[in-house]
């Protein structure tokens, strides 16, 4: 089959012509085989294949008709303790026309079929299943210079999935129109409106042979102004909104509403005082939030509260330059909600101080600073920040290093200070016959002031050795502290020890260590291998856990003519003492071909 | 399901589509193309096309079996193209060797051997070879280029193998503001170098040390404003004094001894002046760069005939610029913006009647 493809794919060129209608087309084939090995697992195998191509073109000149078409297959097996099927193939075309005249526009076509099957499951049946989706895209304008430009879309996008063998089954369709103009009139810039979005789901076979029904669909009308005044850059803008909605839920239920909004912006570039002041106004809170989620495709909330709800807020915000490096910034805020037949209200205001000042000698850059803050309450914070740079050249040598040291001081609830420092530098040195050499090192310290013992810092070190083609290159890095588990994983403690719970702190120490080599021994031969360590624990009154890591890489990739070939293995070892199992060693190969044609 | 299927089928044709070669449609710029007419001059001379060339395809010849079989295999190379062709050169052994500051290197095309070569500096830490703008050749077959941006001269063996850059100062940048055209008299063992920023014409020794400069800014005779191309020709160096609008013709002292043109947009004038040379029968070949034509001019500045027009057939040009008439009378036009070379032959009278015919 390959060969009978191969030779179908005869050499030809450049673009082909039948009368105006011109048109090129390009494609690519590509086969891989990944095989996994490890102690704590049985091998697995898998191959995949796949294919992409591109239709493209134009009628008498780009700028008139031109369209292209990109269908794809995709298939892959894998044959493991689940083995598994999956196949998905598609295709997605676009016209443009009249691209260059005052009336461009454009349709859309996309369809998707993605199947897949997975087996062995121990336990369980083959699990089948299919998902399907449809695009279609709508769109034109009118760009007539002097007259108001007009801009028209539609789109409208649904899909399908469903469990084979089961009742499971869902479809969903969403539709959306808009009609956008904009206008330059008298120094205003103007710009309106009209957005309809509407989404319906269907899902069956749910527990008890329940089937869900929602549809939803919102229509926003605005229109706003903008306009320069004639003082100094400052200017003034209007916008105002309406917008409704509506859902239906078999089984949540009915909700419907309106919501208007009205925003004013006025900024006032007095030279030494700039003035910026902003007012908004919703008459349904609620609604506003229900309409953002059927914009976005997603079913709304029930109301569980009283539907009324409106907000006012103002807000202005100021700076004055005392000095050239001293300045004074202040704002004030205003808001008034009703909400759940409540009414509440708010007010803020606060002031910053700055100074900075910043010096130059001779390859030398150092400047420091400090602000100050206080709103309504009191001081909140007092803090200071200094940097200093260095970059100089002595003759083969080019030094860098760098210093930043800030401590800020927190006196809203609690007081305490924290003070971070970090510092590095880096050196070149040519060493001649295109031999470099590069040397880089960072350390970082931070320190909660009068609480001892709960310092973090981090230092790192690399070099690399660049000749020609080829690179080697080693680095470390090391870092130890307290941090708190979040959902990102283990972050610096953000408040000081004593203010968090004991329980959740967690010392740590970690170190690694790792190097590279690249090489490119031939033109179109690219070699690389990689080598890590890591080293950590992690202490805390629950858990105490010794963990370290190993792993090689290696990877080629070649490019004859218009094949690409791909290889590589990892070979992974990973050991957590709190797990309370064997260390695990995974060993997995890969290797890919794929062939680019050029069809005409 | 039917949709499906449908689908697949879809996918299954385009496949098919985009892998068949498509023999029978036309394509764009093919050489299958007809040629221009013969230009018919008087007493029988007469200007026929020969070919165009662009890529490093066109050199390499019809391959193979094995070539052919490995094409189909694994595609066939990515042939290199000029891509902003400008200055040329024809060596001893017929091998055209064109400037391309578009894609920074030399391309030499070997028609009669079948093989290419490109030369290019461009990732060098030292004398990188930036915006190669005019060639000229030795009697040993050295390329010398000048670079319009790093303002050296550089020079190669006939094999295109590195020898030394010219006006390369200490600090790494070039001694010449803008060098453009360029002229070897072997003979002498001299230099010719354009420098059209400054108006001047530098005479350097092979080691490029500077002997002499012609020249200076302004309209007399012996001035230059923005000179550019140069061409030895017997005892007279030719200089195309470009926004002058006319060429110079100088004895190899620099001493100045005549000119022709005149601005103009219509034939018989120059409105961008390009390359210059000069065929067998002693005629003055001068390439006008927005009118796409080559204008023939006896050396009294009397128009005699003129080729090509602003396009992109055969024959037409958009934006030409090097030029350069071998022994056999064969013209290279590189024809700039269509990507491309054009050769044509002139058919003069033999030496033995040249007299009479003229």
């Amino acid at each position: 089959m390959a060969g009978v493809v191969l030779l179908w794919a005869l050499p030809s060129a450049a673009q082909v012509a039948f009368g105006d209608l011109h048109a090129g087309a390009n494609g690519l084939l590509t086969a891989g085989y990944a095989g996994d090995f490890g102690n704590q697992q049985t091998s697995a195998h898998s191959m995949t294949l796949g294919g992409s191509g591109t239709i493209g073109g134009y009628y008498y000149n780009p700028q008139f008709v031109s369209f292209s078409v990109m269908p794809y297959y995709n298939r892959s097996q894998d044959n493991s303790e689940s083995q598994s099927i999956t196949d998905a193939s598609g295709y997605t075309g676009t016209l443009n026309i009249f691209n260059g005249s005052h009336y461009p526009g454009f349709v859309t076509v996309d369809q998707m079929w993605n199947n897949s099957g997975t087996f062995g499951i121990p336990g369980e049946e083959g699990l089948k299943t299919k998902n399907d989706s449809h695009g279609l895209a709508v769109g034109w304008s009118l760009l007539f210079p002097d007259l108001p430009a007009l801009s028209i879309g539609y789109s409208d996008t649904s899909g399908s999935s469903s469990l084979l063998g089961s009742d499971t089954a869902s479809t969903s369709a969403n539709r959306n129109f808009s009609a956008l103009s904009t206008y330059r009139l008298a120094g205003f810039f103007l710009n309106g409106g009209f957005i309809h979005v509407s989404t319906d789901a269907n899902i069956t076979g749910l527990e008890n042979g329940e089937a869900e029904t929602t549809s939803g669909s919102s229509n926003q009308y605005r229109l706003s102004a903008n306009r320069s005044l004639p003082y100094n850059h400052s200017s003034f803008s209007i916008g105002l909104s309406r917008g409704s909605y509506s859902s239906n839920d078999s089984l949540g239920g009915e909700s419907n509403g309106t919501t208007d909004t009205a925003n004013v912006n006025v900024g006032l570039m007095f030279p030494k005082l700039p003035v910026v002041v902003t007012a908004y106004y919703t008459d349904n809170l609620f609604g506003s939030f229900q309409q953002q989620l059927i914009s976005s495709g997603q079913a709304p909330v029930p109301n569980l509260i009283s539907p009324e709800s409106r907000s006012l807020s103002l807000t202005a915000s100021t700076f004055y330059t005392i000095l050239p490096r001293l300045v004074v910034s202040g704002y004030g805020e205003r808001t008034e909600q009703y909400v759940a037949g409540q009414s509440y209200g708010l007010t803020r205001f606060g002031v910053n101080v700055n100074y900075s000042f910043e010096k130059a000698i001779k390859g030398l850059t150092f400047a420091a600073g400090a602000v100050e803050s206080a709103d309504q309450q009191g001081n909140t914070r007092v803090g200071f920040v200094g940097h200093a740079n260095y970059r100089r050249s002595f003759g083969r040598w080019e030094v860098t290093s760098f210093a930043i040291y800030d401590q800020d001081v927190e006196t809203l609830l609690v007081t305490y200070t924290t003070s971070n420092l970090n510092y590095g530098g880096s050196f070149k040195r040519n060493l001649g016959h295109d031999l470099h050499w590069v040397g880089i090192a960072n350390a970082t310290r931070s320190v909660f002031e009068q609480q001892a013992g709960n310092a973090s810092h981090g230092e790192s070190f690399s070099s690399m050795l660049m000749w020609r083609r080829a690179s080697v290159s080693a680095n470390y890095t090391e870092s130890n502290g307290t941090s708190i588990l979040t959902a990102n994983g283990l972050v610096a403690t953000p408040l000081p020890p004593s203010m968090i719970s004991p329980g959740n702190v967690i010392l740590y120490n970690g170190t690694s260590e790792g190097g590279t080599f690249k090489i490119n021994p031939l033109r179109n031969l690219a070699i690389s291998t990689a080598y890590s360590k890591a080293h950590s624990n992690t202490v805390s009154p629950l858990l105490m856990s010794n963990n370290g890591s190993k792993m090689y890489n290696g990877l080629a990739t070649y490019q004859f003519r218009k094949v690409l070939f791909n290889a590589g293995f990892t070979k992974f070892q990973q050991d957590i003492s709190s797990s309370s199992t064997l260390p695990s060693v995974i060993t997995s190969y890969f290797f890919g071909v794929s062939r680019w044609f050029k069809g005409f | 399901m039917i949709r499906a299927i449908l689908g697949r089928c879809g996918i299954a044709c385009f496949v098919l589509l985009l892998l068949t070669p498509l023999c029978a449609a036309k394509k764009n710029g093919a050489p299958g193309m007809p040629g221009p007419p013969d230009l018919l001059l008087e007493g029988g001379r007469k200007l026929t096309f020969e070919r165009i060339f662009s890529s490093e395809k066109e050199v390499l010849g019809r391959p193979g079996f094995w070539t052919r079989l490995l094409n189909v295999v694994a595609g066939e190379p990515d042939y290199r193209m000029v891509v902003r062709p400008y200055g040329i050169a024809v060596d001893s052994q017929g091998r055209a060797i064109i400037t391309d500051p578009g894609a920074a290197g030399v391309h030499i095309f070997d028609f009669a051997h079948h093989k290419y070569k490109f030369i290019e500096r461009k990732e060098k830490e030292k004398d990188a070879m930036l915006a190669p703008q005019c060639v000229a050749l030795d009697a040993q077959d050295n390329i010398y280029v000048t670079d319009s941006e790093s303002g050296k001269i550089f020079v190669f063996d006939a094999n295109g193998k590195y020898r030394r850059a010219l006006g390369s100062l200490k600090g790494g940048e070039g001694y010449f503001k803008r060098p453009t055209g360029i002229a070897v008299d072997s003979a002498a063992q001299r230099i010719y170098v354009t420098d059209t920023l400054r108006d001047k014409i530098y005479v350097l020794d092979m080691q490029g040390q500077v002997m002499q400069t012609i020249g200076k800014h302004g309209n007399g005779s012996g001035e230059f404003y923005y000179p550019t191309e140069l061409h030895l020709d017997g005892n007279n160096l030719l200089v195309v004094d470009a926004m002058n609008f006319r060429v110079q013709w100088f004895d190899r002292n620099g001493n100045a001894e005549g000119a022709m043109g005149q601005i103009g947009d219509s034939v018989g004038q120059m409105f961008r002046p390009k390359g210059v040379a000069v065929d067998s029968e002693d005629h003055l070949y001068i390439v006008d760069g927005l009118l796409g034509v080559v204008q023939v001019f006896d050396r009294e500045g009397h128009l005699l005939y003129f080729f090509g027009k602003r396009g992109a057939g055969l024959g037409e040009f958009q934006l030409p610029s090097g030029l350069f008439i071998d022994h056999d009378d064969r013209v290279f036009v590189v024809d700039s913006f269509n990507r491309r070379v054009q050769v044509f032959r002139y058919h003069g009278l033999p030496k033995q009647t040249r007299g009479a015919g003229q």
